[in-house]
């Protein structure tokens, strides 16, 4: 329960940033977008009802068309996001599976996998967000290239965030240790 | 009602995307003006194109009977403009200035079934004969150009010599009012033709036109054959030979036009009478 409480703490702080912050970051004219968000996201536990992520998508994206003015572009792109969260999670996964209720960490479960799980989570939400916006299947290439540009960009900042929480936990932890004698 | 909302349930994690997917859709569309547009433009396209879809399935059904109509109709108007060209005092034709001693050349639209593009006597036969009123000697017009006559027919096809067998010879007339010559062709090419028998004096040059001058009867005075590609002169005699692009396609020859004169029949017993 406590991780879930705190799943869902960490999703709604990285929402609030998202609001506040990075809503403001947007480069190259429209071509580099960072959605910090996805930040929470990324960090839900996986092996839940897959029903639930599809709640938490789109109600993350509702949240984010209420404060951001983007009438509905965020909930399209978050429900496909929740639909497919429990796919990409399947598909990084080790060959014994994750266990239920496991965060996909880097420090613990490599960075390769949590690179490769951040970018599939990011590439799917920003290629569905520019590509909703466009309104056009012509666009699809140009979505494509924006989504590519803005994963990229929001994957480097989860990268550092992700990394800097994890030392901040892992200085935190040392103090009480269960080797008190090293 | 009970199977579908078992499948419903058994699909519900589906039925909620979708749901939520038309939410946030609905949303998109009524809160962004340029989705909205698109979102009506999409529905005129989808429209459009099914209501277009639907006249071509339509219009494919009735293709024969409008192409027979279109065939009819086509050689209506060019019995038309032969009536025409016969009147001299329509203005517009004027520059023909030749003097046509028949009336009454009609047209009867036919379909090639048979013909021959690779031999040195090409032939042709056409889906029309005896019963439609065709005659042997009758011309056939392919687009209006000279193509060939009849030389044999039954009661429902007719064999013609087109002007791509080497047998017969064809009386013509470089330009309306130019010198006449003798064409032939030569066995080679089906989109050429030689004029000879033509007068040195006479000032012939590249894209002059060459016509039918009437004389053989079988056609009317004035019917286009092709036009001059080059001239040479003989050293040999006072003539000059002509070589020339003939206007009739006979490699997609399909839909013709025979043409005969309704005094043609009187005008043979007329010759058969004196030989």
């Amino acid at each position: 329960m406590r991780h879930i409480i705190n799943a869902l703490i960490l999703l709604s702080l990285a929402v609030i940033l998202q609001i506040v912050i990075f809503r403001f970051a947007i480069f190259s004219g429209g071509w580099a977008i960072i959605f910090f968000h996805l930040y929470g996201l990324t960090m839900l536990p996986v092996g839940w009802n897959k029903t639930s992520y599809l709640f938490i998508g789109a109600f993350t994206g509702i949240v984010l068309d209420i404060f951001m003015l983007t009438g509905g572009l965020h909930m399209a792109a978050g429900t496909f996001l929740g639909l497919a969260l429990p796919h990409i999670s399947s598909l990084v996964a080790p060959r014994e599976g994750f266990h239920k209720g496991h965060i996909i960490i880097g420090f613990k479960d490599g960075w390769a996998r949590y690179i490769i799980y951040s970018f599939l989570i990011t590439f799917l939400y920003s290629f569905s967000i520019f590509f909703i916006e466009s309104g056009q299947l012509g666009f699809a290439l140009e979505s494509f290239g924006k989504a590519i540009m803005s994963s990229g960009l929001t994957l480097v900042l989860l990268i550092l965030t992700h990394g800097l929480i994890g030392i901040a936990s892992k200085a935190k932890h040392s103090k009480v240790s269960a080797y008190p004698w090293s | 009602m009970r199977n579908l909302i078992n499948l419903l349930v058994k699909n519900h994690r589906l039925a909620i995307f979708v749901l939520l997917e038309i939410i946030a859709l609905i949303w998109l569309v009524s809160s962004h003006a340029m989705h909205k547009n698109r979102m009506a433009s999409m529905g005129l396209e989808i429209s459009d194109s099914w209501v277009y879809a639907l006249g071509r399935l339509e219009s494919f059904n009735t293709l024969d009977s409008t192409n027979s109509a279109l065939n009819d109709e086509l050689s209506k108007l060019r019995s038309e403009n032969i009536i025409l060209l016969e009147n001299a005092g329509i203005d517009c034709i004027e520059d023909f200035e030749y003097e046509s001693p028949h009336d009454g050349w009609y047209t009867i639209p036919a379909e090639v079934i048979y013909s021959t593009t690779h031999k040195k006597n090409n032939l042709i036969v056409a889906n029309k004969g005896l019963v439609d009123g065709i005659n042997i000697g009758a011309g056939m017009l392919d687009k209006g150009f000279l193509a060939g006559r009849v030389v044999e027919i039954t009661n429902d096809k007719a064999l013609v010599f087109p002007i791509t067998h080497k047998k017969p010879s064809w009386s013509v007339r470089i330009n309306s009012d130019g010198t006449e010559g003798v064409m032939t062709w030569d066995g080679d090419d089906l989109t050429k033709g030689t004029v000879r028998d033509v007068f040195k004096a006479a000032l012939i040059l590249p894209g002059n036109s060459v016509i039918t001058t009437g004389f053989q009867g079988v056609f009317p005075p004035g019917i286009e054959i092709g036009t001059v590609l080059k001239v040479e002169s003989n050293d040999d005699d006072n003539f000059q030979t002509v070589y020339i692009e003939l206007g009739a396609d006979f490699y997609s020859i399909r839909y013709v036009e025979f043409i005969q004169n309704r005094d043609n029949l009187s005008i043979d017993s007329l010759i058969n009478s004196i030989e």
